[in-house]
């Protein structure tokens, strides 16, 4: 008879938001899911696998954080859901460990003993010990452990210390099949779990942690309502003026890098339709785009040093008041933070907003804030038709236009989304003002592990769109950019319309101008629209693909924001960023919206407010800076 | 019939029809996972075909999927 392999033993990771469950569970799984400093990282459910030291198949499920089994917000039910064995897709795990912060063990334990009393196998992790340790804290461990009745081991996930010992305590626990001591009976009511809460902690502790003082320290002047807000300002000023003068160099060694492929192929390859779409179609339209790259890592790595420092919570604090006027609940930062990087996962992380007014208000404003696709459209243009002046220099950075620009358009989508949610907030989703109840985790050192990962997620993510979604669009691109080629018999007649204006392409976006044209939208920018609305940055590879194509049968050249300063006014210019900053082009969002609204009457009011929002904005603007003499 | 067209054309043709299709498979998966997927199990659902229902929402059940008479790969 064949040996029976031994069954997978389920554990779920249960704990406070913000107390290092991510991290453990990358330290024990060899994961690289996000973990940051700030409550709400996690909104789903995730699974990964791991070995326990004597061999145990281990499935490891990561749920988000949560402050008791009694839900409030659509992450904490699935937290429920998968402890009591509730879940429609999740049995019950065999063993839950509960994740707790060591250094504020009084808020985390509340959530451990509503966990104990599940009545499940349960191992209680203190994890960032070596924070509590740091300020002054001395615990015994064996007597937090025999006061609880449940098995007690410390770690510090980031660096994967008591790992070892964790699997270890988990796996024996499961081998004695141990329910955790004291649960028999109805669970106790808060008031009784807080005064258990303070007699384990006075017979653990010889003593507690001090109150983190640097924090404190740093939070007089981070928080103020006044020098808070100009050092926001002054880090967002410094960020973005860095992500133009720093990038440079990377940016003209892979511009460099595609161009000379460019040429490799053209002399490799005769003259045909197979090389004209490998350098028209793909080398100039994904390689456009790959010459963002270096300013997308810098955004990212600057963005994930505000995060795993606990800046970022900051940030939300002091916009907490601005957001708190126009009817957005204070934890409707975390998603609009997380736009920045991605709508779609921003949308998903309403879910740790309660009530449905205020998740619907958030979903609906988030694509107003500048996701990373903006990024490279923004630097194209801004390159194209804001002169690099220098405005100011400060011990040796200099302060310059384009920079400040950029940071203008952020601050444009950040003033759109609270706009916006304040009139949906009046109208569609009144309601009475949410408070803001927001925990700030303590300053920590970001860690270098944590950064190349987050750094190297993001750069997959990119490259995989671009050797995907946007190759095939630029293929296809070409293929209507170039094609039906003028016939030679009505030459005559051809003659009066350039080749690539004949084209499928040229002839969609001549068809559609009329309705752009207010807006200062010539044929080619129609043209490049289209595929943007798969993926927001191929705006700039339809760009340079109908240039490139333009170019090798007029015979011109130079770079993408040559040929668009050269053939665009400036009124066109800022027209076309306006459009960008506001408008809803992007087809995943609209789909994850519909998913996480279960209908389509917001994704379609999505579609249309935006895009009247856009159009509006944009048709001011062409219409202004041509009667100041732009056009 | 192939002799009329060069390599590069029909590498080109290979190359441009792949892009296509690719295109329209992503648009599809995100149509299924948006909202086709819960439409179709609802409709399901309501014509009595609760295990189909269950499977085109949830999935096959994973195999090391607890029951009560252990493991699904146990049976």
């Amino acid at each position: 008879m064949a040996e029976q392999r031994a069954p997978t033993i389920r554990i779920a990771l249960a704990g406070n938001p913000n107390c290092g469950k991510s991290a453990l569970f990358n330290a024990m799984t060899g994961s690289r899911e996000r973990v940051g400093n700030y409550p709400g990282v996690t909104v789903e459910k995730r699974e990964g696998s791991a070995r326990g030291p004597s061999g145990t198949r281990i499935r490891l499920i990561d749920l988000p954080g949560a402050y008791s089994l009694n839900p409030r917000t659509p992450d904490e039910e699935i937290t429920r859901e998968v402890i009591l064995g509730l879940h429609k897709s999740e049995p019950a795990p065999d063993l839950i460990i509960a994740v707790a912060d060591a250094s504020n063990l009084s808020r985390s334990l509340g959530f451990a003993l509503e966990l104990k009393s599940a009545g499940r196998p349960l191992v209680l992790v203190l994890n960032m010990i070596d924070i509590a340790r740091g300020r002054g804290a001395e615990l015994d461990l064996k007597i937090l452990s025999e006061e609880l009745g449940i098995p007690v081991v410390a770690t510090v996930a980031t660096q994967a210390r008591g790992i070892n010992e964790l699997l270890q305590a988990a796996e024996e626990l499961l081998r004695n099949k141990t329910p955790p001591r004291g649960t028999a009976g109805p669970a106790p009511d808060t008031q009784a779990r807080f005064a258990e809460i303070d007699r384990v902690l006075k017979a653990a502790f010889r003593h507690a942690p001090r109150p983190a003082l640097w924090t404190e320290r740093i939070d007089r002047f981070v928080l103020h309502p006044f020098f808070g807000s100009i050092l926001l300002f002054l880090i967002l000023a410094f960020l973005f003026q860095a992500i133009f003068n720093w990038a440079n160099t990377p940016m003209e060694w892979i511009r460099a890098g595609t161009d000379s492929l460019g040429v490799l192929v053209e002399s490799t390859f005769s003259e045909g339709p197979l090389r004209s779409l490998l350098v028209h179609g793909v080398i100039a339209g994904v390689g456009s785009v790959l010459v963002f790259v270096p300013q997308i890592l810098l955004l990212f790595l600057f963005i994930l040093v505000l995060e795993d420092s606990g800046y970022m919570a900051r940030a939300a604090f002091l916009m907490d008041r601005l957001m708190g006027r126009v009817g957005l609940h204070g934890r409707a930062f975390i998603p609009l933070l997380s736009s920045f990087a991605c709508a779609v996962p921003g949308i998903m992380a309403t879910r740790t907003l309660e009530s449905k007014r205020d998740r619907l208000a958030t979903i609906l404003v988030a694509p107003l804030i500048t996701c990373s696709a903006r990024l490279p459209v923004y630097a194209l243009l801004i390159a194209a038709f804001i002169p690099n002046r220098g405005l100011l220099s400060l011990a040796g950075f200099e302060l310059r236009l384009q920079g400040l620009v950029m940071l203008g358009l952020y601050f444009a989508g950040v003033i759109a989304s609270l706009a916006m949610a304040f009139l949906f907030r009046k109208t569609l989703l009144k309601g009475p003002p949410p408070p803001l109840l927001m925990e700030l985790p303590s300053y920590k050192w970001p860690t270098f592990r944590n950064l190349a990962l987050g750094l190297m997620e993001r750069l997959g993510t990119f490259l995989r769109r671009a050797g995907t979604v946007i190759l095939a669009l630029a293929i296809v691109l070409w293929f209507l950019a170039s094609y039906p080629k003028p016939d030679p018999i009505t030459t005559s007649q051809a003659a009066a319309l350039p080749p690539l204006a004949s084209s499928y392409a040229g002839q969609i976006g001549r068809a559609l101008e009329p309705i752009f044209r207010p807006l200062g939208f010539n044929w080619q920018i129609v043209v490049a629209l289209i595929p943007g609305f798969a993926a927001r940055e191929m705006m700039i590879g339809a760009l340079a693909t109908v240039y490139s194509i333009e170019a090798s049968t007029l015979g011109t050249g130079g770079a993408l924001s040559t040929h668009l300063a050269r053939d665009w006014s400036v009124a066109t210019g800022l027209s076309l960023l306006v459009w960008y900053v506001l408008s809803c082009q992007c087809f995943s969002t609209l789909a994850v919206t519909r998913r996480e609204t279960n209908s389509w009457r917001w994704p379609v009011l999505m579609l249309v407010y935006m895009t009247v929002l856009a159009y509006v904005g944009s048709f001011l603007t062409f219409q202004f800076v041509r009667a100041l003499g732009g056009g | 019939m192939f002799s009329r067209f060069t390599v590069q054309e029909l590498l080109t043709v290979f190359m441009v029809s792949a892009a296509v299709f690719f295109l329209l498979f992503r648009v599809a998966r995100i149509l299924w996972k948006s909202f086709i997927r819960d439409s179709l199990a609802k409709w399901l659902l309501k014509k009595g075909h609760i295990t189909l229902a269950f499977r085109i929402r949830h999935g096959r059940p994973r195999r090391d999927t607890l029951t009560p008479y252990g493991t699904f790969r146990d049976r």
